[in-house]
């Protein structure tokens, strides 16, 4: 196992997967509140239509994204699971995250030390984001919030494990 | 500190780290993390090591201090 491994480099996907949901986010806040507001303000008494440029740039730059980001993920999932058959892993999994490594008992102790720093960064953080929703913001930045914790998250994990695989 | 004398042993063997590593069960890093002192091995692993480098387990590893105090 190496610094180019998917599963170390795993940390790195989810990064790149929730940055391009901050982005898309942005639109999908606000195609949600054109569809429960009726469309009010969107359209005009005259007929006209008032497009939101931003929601549309984020709509269609995070649509693209995306589906880059997919096609980059299919294809390094199938090139793993061709080069380890005995260790394959599946496209998404709703039990163990594929970044916690029990390999062996190093791995399994890198792995619970980093999920500690995980930990206490959402202890230290989360009441926070709390303070913050305590605030009239708009949705998308409590959601914009609550992605970059995760980014950060995954940051100080992968963190963690490459300092043991670089080793 | 646990000091050992994993990597002595394994070069007196000819087995890599990886070699080693595959024969007690564990990685190639595992081994590394050992022999640099970094990371303490659990019973069964240092069991299994000291098994296939043929060593006591005692002569295989030995807290730092308990040297200290012989010398």
């Amino acid at each position: 196992m190496d610094k180019h491994d998917f599963r170390i480099q795993f940390p790195l996907w989810n990064i790149a997967l929730l940055s391009i949901l901050m982005i898309w986010c942005y639109s999908v806040v606000y195609a949600a509140d054109m569809l429960f507001n009726d469309f009010e303000g969107t359209i005009l008494p005259n007929g006209e239509i008032h497009w939101n440029i931003f929601g549309l740039i984020s709509f269609f730059v995070g649509f693209v994204l995306l589906i880059v980001f997919f096609v980059a993920y299919f294809l390094k999932l199938h090139r793993y699971n061709k080069e380890h058959p005995n260790n394959r892993l599946t496209a998404f999994t709703s039990m163990k995250p594929h970044e916690i490594l029990e390999d062996d008992e190093l791995f399994q102790q890198v792995s619970e030390k980093a999920t500690k720093k995980v930990y206490i960064f959402y202890s230290n953080y989360l009441p926070l984001v709390i303070l913050l929703m305590a605030f009239p913001l708009h949705r998308f930045v409590f959601i914009f919030v609550i992605l970059l914790l995760l980014i950060i998250q995954n940051a100080i994990y992968y963190r963690h494990l490459r300092q043991y695989v670089m080793n | 500190m646990l000091r050992n004398r994993v990597k002595e042993l394994r070069a007196r063997h000819g087995l890599s780290q990886s070699e080693l590593g595959n024969l007690v069960g564990v990685t190639r890093q595992t081994i590394g993390f050992i022999e640099k002192g970094e990371f303490s091995p659990s019973i069964a692993l240092s069991l299994r090591l000291a098994k296939h480098l043929q060593i006591r387990v005692d002569e295989l590893f030995w807290l730092e201090e308990d040297l200290d105090g012989q010398t």
